[in-house]
């Protein structure tokens, strides 16, 4: 049986290792998580539900290519203004991006402060979303009021992701040494293999790590003009086309979680 | 370090403009425009200050609650929302007078707390627009404006007018400062305002705000909306009908003091 000094050290120990605490829930699948379910993927520790459709993968020269539809169910969370709670909705209502689901992207959470003249910023985090939709964060509490000195982080989550970050540039390195350039969306790995993407005329293309076309999208993502996703199989040309249908109101079913008030030792 | 300089990732967002650089100029078509519209709303001379009083439904989620509310705003820099409601007192202050701390709000437990500051860009007076960002339209060469054209908005046509801030030492006030303007394309009265608000500790994150007025009366020459309706994230938060106006009555600056 716990004694009460081990389960308060116990208390202690997970207050000061536990994540930061934001009002998203963790989406994708985090390290260190348990999922259940099947063929979406449940958080057993946020109910979130991830579902990853596949079009492509691939193998590469140094980095393989996969490109999946994903979506996942957390899709809003809560925010305060001034005192009120607002519901807010994440990027894309839960679905990846066009790029984000081949390189992923980064965000940030920053706040307007008041430097000595004028207005700067400090950025608390920032996030880095990686195709698969988990979210890996980088606590950097970094103000531009007085010419901060570039700063290496480490995502809290113990991906092994580091963040590099300066007045005029940025970098993430992934544990195994590649680059990802959330800017260009690219990823390079640290032998000199890229995979890159690029935007002309509302087609993305995606050139993998051989040079060679991997992947064309587009579209608008609308039932007029559909995205379309085209490769080049075994056979010839392959396209996949995700159709979009209005559909009528629902009502949602809102999941309530609470904690127990105190554990039953106190 | 090899790995800083193999990949430079130069992110917009992290370079400052070159200093000295000066602010974009405003299309002529706005300026007229936002001139037109204060003009039609002061009767040609200009306001200094506003006091409104009414009743006021506040709304979050399945909270309800009813109770009188008081406008107050002071040139371009000072307002005051004062809230009585069936739930408690709430206040918010906003003072743009060259402080660190530029707003207040104060809940139903009277502690004050600081608005963030990436919620203080957007004019004051956000229930009085004679008083905001258009009534400084060609004096301030840091605000611009562009005329966006007659836009179809439900069953209506309105003339659209954008507007932001120009800091060369702060990117982000252009995004911060946005503010959309929807005038009535006969009277040129401001019919809609809408800006993003963001939660108080991340201001990345934007949360549209759409401040709708109508029933507008003429109160010693100035044209007042009666009726003023805040939505945030497409819903109702609260809605004001006014039942007396005040123009220039000389509110002390003690009303708008932040701490």
């Amino acid at each position: 049986m716990m004694t009460r000094a081990s389960a308060l050290a116990l208390f202690v120990a997970i207050a000061l290792f536990s994540g930061i605490c934001s009002g998203q829930e963790a989406t994708g699948t985090p390290p260190f998580g348990s999922f259940g379910g099947g063929p979406d993927v449940v958080n057993l520790g946020d109910l979130n539900a991830h579902i990853a459709i596949p079009v492509i993968h691939k193998a590469g020269r140094g980095l393989p290519f996969s490109y999946d539809l994903s979506y996942d169910s957390s899709v809003w969370y809560p925010v305060s203004v001034s005192g009120n709670q607002t519901w807010t909705p994440v990027a894309n209502w839960g679905w990846r991006g066009v790029t984000e689901a081949a390189v992923g992207y980064r965000s940030y959470n920053w706040q307007a402060v008041g430097c000595d003249p004028g207005l700067g910023r400090i950025t608390h985090y920032i996030d880095y979303h990686d195709p698969a939709g988990s979210v890996h964060r980088f606590p950097t509490n970094w103000s531009t009021c007085d010419g901060p000195s570039p700063i290496t982080v480490p995502a809290s989550d113990g991906s092994g992701y580091v963040y590099y970050l300066s007045l005029t540039a940025e970098a993430l390195y992934t544990r195994d040494g590649a680059t990802i350039d959330t800017v260009a969306n690219t990823i390079a790995d640290r032998n000199g293999n890229v995979l890159s993407t690029s935007v002309n005329s509302g087609t993305t293309t995606i050139t993998d790590t051989l040079g060679t076309t991997a992947l064309t999208i587009s579209g608008s993502g609308t039932q007029s003009n559909p995205m379309v996703y085209q490769y080049t199989g075994p056979s010839g040309l392959v396209s996949v086309t995700a159709h979009y249908t209005d559909l009528p109101p629902v009502f949602v079913h809102v999941r309530i979680r609470q904690l127990s008030a105190a554990p039953s030792w106190v | 370090m090899a790995r800083f300089v193999l990949v430079p990732l130069v992110c917009l967002l992290f370079i400052p403009p070159a200093l000295g650089q000066s602010a974009p100029a405003s299309d002529p078509r706005a300026l007229t425009f936002a001139a037109r519209s204060i003009a039609a709303l002061t009767g040609g001379t200009p306001a200094a200050e506003v006091t409104l009083t009414g009743t006021a439904v506040w709304t979050a989620g399945s909270d309800q609650q009813t109770g009188t509310a008081t406008l107050m705003a002071k040139g371009s820099a000072e307002s005051r929302v004062d809230l009585n409601l069936s739930g408690g007192a709430r206040s918010e202050i906003r003072n743009v007078n060259g402080n660190l701390n530029e707003g207040n709000w104060i809940g139903v437990d009277g502690a004050v707390h600081a608005i963030a500051l990436h919620n203080c860009l957007t004019d004051a007076s956000w229930f009085f627009p004679a008083l905001g960002t258009l009534a400084t339209a060609g004096r301030n060469s840091n605000l611009v404006f562009t005329y966006m054209g007659l836009e179809s908005l439900g069953q209506t046509s309105l003339q659209h007018i954008h507007a932001y801030t120009y800091d060369a030492q702060f990117s982000e006030a252009q995004q911060l400062s946005a503010m959309d303007f929807y005038l009535d394309p006969q009277t040129l009265r401001p019919r809609i305002v809408t800006f993003s608000e963001h939660p108080d500790n991340n201001g990345s994150v934007n949360i549209p705000v759409q401040v709708m007025f109508s029933d507008y009366r003429n109160v010693d020459g100035t044209s007042i909306p009666f009726r003023i309706q805040r939505y945030v994230n497409n819903g109702l938060m609260l809605d004001v009908r006014i039942t007396s106006a005040k123009m220039n009555s000389g509110i002390a600056d003690s009303s708008f003091i932040v701490q």
